[in-house]
């Protein structure tokens, strides 16, 4: 079953087309990377289906639910979680802290029973805590808690990116480069980490340049080029179709 | 772990215990009345910049018309006390219901724009209040005012000297502190300070900012509205006069003196303003000829630009030179 | 409600015509720092008030008229440019709230000043040509008011003049529209910056000067016709010159309308709440440009 399902999805920017008529169907629990040269669109289309903004033409849907017209926040109610490129962690809070507002969506005190300290919001301070260690410790960073988010290597604050989503208990994790600037070693640890967050349950849709990454980690890969997919299908598929080595080789070695 | 969670709070939680105290001593060793009278304005003040550091510091908005809903609450307690003959604490009540309806509904369709709007927003509704007490003469009693607010009493005690109604006003100042306190250190403080980080990372978790920000807003509004209250059963008398587009001014400058990166920061900022103040109305005429109350205000001008320019997170945390948010925050 | 004629209708919006002349030339100088520089700049109305305090003081030193509204002029601007680089340059890149702190700062630096060097009372400056006010149609009209709109109309075509068909406008523009493009094109977004206060002092000194014989000229006449210059540039769009000089325009006459038909205490609460509506139509108007300005942002750094 298809629980993100992309239909003819275009977007405008002024005059220029970022996306043009594009669909994709994300199946459960399979990961799928978006591959294709730079300025195809994939971050474009992260962000349309994230909320950041609206598409100039197509639909979204999630487990069968119409998105568009929903606000970013809303659609992480409802399960769509995602990093982006450069982190974006809040820099003036703890590695901790920034994991417990991803746990956010799932609290529900308001200001009056916080401003209190009432027992539920004790309960809930606690539950959140635990919660956000839980995720820390998944991505290995349950050492660094009280470490302020922007001292860390870049590395690693991605890495907090990827907990603070999870914190949210999303089925859908979208992850923008997740790759980009890690060693050899870092990978290693990423594909095994991606592989643990599939486990959990959570579908995972990732934009990624690193091929041998790719390769190795996706069941499915759509290929975007100049706004428009050319291509879809499994890795040893995709690895063969001429369409997508044209146009690799247009931009640079596959 | 949890221990060590709970020395997260220790700063805060002991700072709380050592302000009472020195709250509580302060009326011994302070004999003149004029001091202490000062004293209760600077809590009133105090209680003011409280609301706007969390609205400017935390929800990252500033409010130019603050002086609205110090006045609704005013207003509304002398206006039900004096021409209705509501009990104090009823009127004080519907004070804060009536100000924290109306700043929620100018924030919920201001917030849907950027900050800017928000200042020149609340700045007309400053100056429509303000202009409005002045022209409602059968109500407010127009520019002179209205006399006769009655003393706040509970049961046979009355809040009737400068000593008793010090602690009354401190007490409530006290108690929006630590209420403060721990909606900062809340998940609703941890969703402000992520909007204030990167609105679009936290929208990404699922936080609506505008939503938190309006709750700033009605929050600040009605710590405000409550200022109001305690002022006019001190002064037992309101006019319009406090409530001018310069008293906004003054609370902006307060709240920047305190800073705006902990809510620690509005007592001192309170105090340094009004105290400054006064000084300087003491003091000035004897430098400059014909110096009057209004030339202090070049003062606290130069001093509004010097800390935005130099320290922008205000003069307390800029002096103690904490780089860490909020500060109090454990050491690492 | 009296009995009012075709006259008295005109001459209500020949009035308010005139004052809304300089409610535009006040909030053109907002929209123009507002454009270039992103601050909102609440001492605008102060420049109008140092324009029209040194126009007197030159003219009591024994300049003719016209020199001492040029010498003004120029002493204004010079402040405005002082005040640029002395306190917007050194925190460009601050959060919007410090900077409309600041700018509240100056402001109240300005007054106090003011107040020190020229005292409270207030002072007046003869009409530019004195005579009897002109009759039209049954409504009086003095004939500074026809000076207020004369200046003002010669002063946009200057102003649209300089925008449009100079380098140095052109550049101004181009800052206004995207400030990093433009540094690429060898524009100096710090020049600009600078140019923009200048240009707003200019406006501002102009319309302190030219509605002085009507008004006594006082330290604290910059706030109110600053606020109702930001009614006008906000009725006008913030980013927009001509709406600006509309906004004014039409602050002006519903003012002016509603003194002569409501009560003219009510005057001034009727602006805001001008300001207040249109903020509140704005919202729904200007959040989707804004969000999609907010998000192709977002695009460029994700």
């Amino acid at each position: 079953m298809a629980i993100l399902q992309i239909e003819k999805i275009s977007k405008q920017f002024g005059g220029v087309a970022a996306l043009k008529d594009v669909s994709l169907d994300v199946e459960e629990h399979r990961i799928t990377a978006l591959i294709g040269p730079n300025g195809a669109g994939k971050t474009t289309l992260f962000n349309i289906v994230a909320g950041t903004f609206p598409p100039t033409a197509g639909a979204v849907r999630l487990a069968g639910q119409l998105l568009n017209g929903m606000q970013a926040h809303e659609r992480v109610q409802l399960g769509i979680g995602r990093t982006f490129q450069n982190a974006l962690l809040f820099d003036n809070m703890t590695v901790l802290e920034n994991v417990m507002v991803g746990c956010h969506p799932r609290s529900h005190t308001g200001i009056v029973a916080c401003g209190l300290r009432l027992p539920a919001m004790r309960r809930e301070e606690e539950f959140i805590y635990l919660e956000a260690m839980k995720y820390l410790n998944l991505v290995g960073l349950g050492l660094h808690t009280d470490e302020l988010a922007s001292n860390l290597p870049f590395g690693q604050q991605r890495l907090v990116a990827i907990a603070r989503s999870l914190a949210a208990e999303p089925r859908l994790l979208l992850l923008d480069e997740p790759a980009a600037g890690l060693n050899a070693l870092e990978k290693m640890d990423l594909i095994d980490l991606v592989r643990r967050i599939q486990e959990m349950g959570v579908t995972v849709l990732l934009v990624e340049h690193d091929m041998t990454l790719v390769m190795q980690l996706a069941e499915w890969i759509a290929v975007l080029d100049a706004g428009r997919k050319i291509a879809e299908g499994t890795p040893a598929e995709i690895r063969r179709n001429r369409q997508v080595i044209a146009a690799y080789l247009g931009e640079e070695e596959a | 772990m949890n221990i060590g969670r709970f020395w997260h709070r220790a700063p805060n939680v002991f700072g709380l215990i050592l302000f009472a105290i020195f709250l509580a001593i302060t009326p011994l060793w302070v004999q003149s009345n004029y001091l202490l009278s000062t004293a209760i304005f600077i809590g009133i003040a105090a209680i003011l910049t409280l609301g706007l550091a969390l609205l400017m510091g935390y929800a990252g908005q500033i409010s130019l018309g603050h002086a609205a809903f110090y006045a609704m609450g005013a207003y509304t307690s002398a206006i039900l006390t004096v021409k209705f003959a509501y009990s104090p604490w009823l009127a004080m009540a519907l004070g804060v219901l009536i100000t924290g309806t109306l700043a929620y509904l100018i924030g919920k369709v201001i917030f849907r724009l950027s900050g800017h709007y928000l200042a020149l927003a609340t700045l007309a509704l400053g100056v429509i209040v303000f202009l409005a007490l002045g022209e409602f003469r059968g109500l407010t009693g127009g520019p002179s005012g209205l006399p006769g607010v009655p003393q706040l009493t509970i049961g046979g005690f009355s809040f009737d000297n400068d000593v008793k109604y010090y602690y009354l006003v401190w007490a409530v100042f006290w108690l929006l502190l630590a209420f403060s306190l721990n909606v900062v250190n809340s998940r609703i403080g941890r969703a402000l300070r992520a909007i204030h980080a990167s609105e679009i990372a936290a929208e990404s978790v699922g936080v609506d900012a505008s939503r938190f920000k309006l709750r700033v807003l009605v929050l600040s509004a009605v710590y405000a509205s409550l200022a109001g209250s305690l002022y006019v059963h001190y002064m037992r008398f309101v006019s319009p006069q406090p409530f001018d587009f310069n008293a906004s001014v003054r609370l902006v400058v307060m709240a920047a003196v305190g800073g705006l990166a902990s809510v620690w920061g509005a007592p001192f900022g309170a105090a340094a303003v009004i105290l400054l103040t006064v000084l300087l109305r003491d003091t000035l005429p004897f430098f400059i000829k014909n110096a009057s109350g209004e030339h202090t205000v070049i003062v606290y001008g130069v001093i509004l630009v010097l800390i935005m320019i130099f320290m922008p997170e205000g003069l307390t945390s800029g002096l103690l030179k904490r780089r860490r948010w909020p500060s109090f925050r454990s050491k690492k | 409600m009296p009995d009012y004629g075709f006259g008295d209708y005109l001459q209500f919006v020949l009035s308010g015509l005139s004052t809304g002349s300089i409610y535009a030339l006040v909030a053109l100088g907002i929209v123009i720092i507002y454009s270039v520089t992103g601050i909102i700049n609440l001492a605008q109305g102060e420049y109008t008030m140092l324009g029209a305090m040194f126009a007197v003081t030159f003219y009591k030193w024994g300049l003719p008229l016209p020199l001492a509204f040029a010498a003004s002029v120029i002493v204004v601007i010079l402040i405005g440019m002082l005040i640029e680089r002395l306190t917007v340059k050194p925190v460009r890149s601050a959060s919007p709230v410090t900077l409309i702190i600041i700018t509240v700062g100056v402001s109240i630096i300005i007054r106090g000043v003011a107040l020190l060097i020229w005292g409270a009372t207030p002072y007046s400056l003869p009409e530019f040509t004195p005579g009897a006010p002109l009759t039209l149609f049954g409504a009086i009209l003095s004939r500074q008011r026809l000076w207020i709109m004369g200046v003002t109309a010669l002063v946009l075509a200057l102003l649209y003049y300089l925008l449009e068909r100079t380098l140095l406008g052109k550049a101004l523009r181009a800052c206004a529209i995207n400030q990093t493009a433009a540094s690429f094109m060898g524009v100096s977004p710090g020049q600009m910056s600078l140019l923009s206060f200048a240009l707003s002092a200019a406006l501002g000194a102009v319309a302190g000067i030219v509605i002085a014989p009507l008004t006594l000229v006082s330290y604290n006449m910059g706030l109110m016709l600053g606020l109702k210059g930001f009614v006008a540039a906000v009725i006008g769009g913030l980013v927009s010159a001509p709406g600006a000089v509309i906004g004014g325009l039409l602050l002006g006459v519903i003012e002016s309308l509603s003194a002569g038909l409501i009560s003219s205490g009510m005057k001034d609460a009727i602006a805001f709440l001008a300001l207040f509506v249109v903020l509140l139509w704005r919202a729904e108007e200007v959040t989707p440009r804004l969000r999609s300005l907010l998000r192709r942002q977002s695009e460029v750094e994700g």
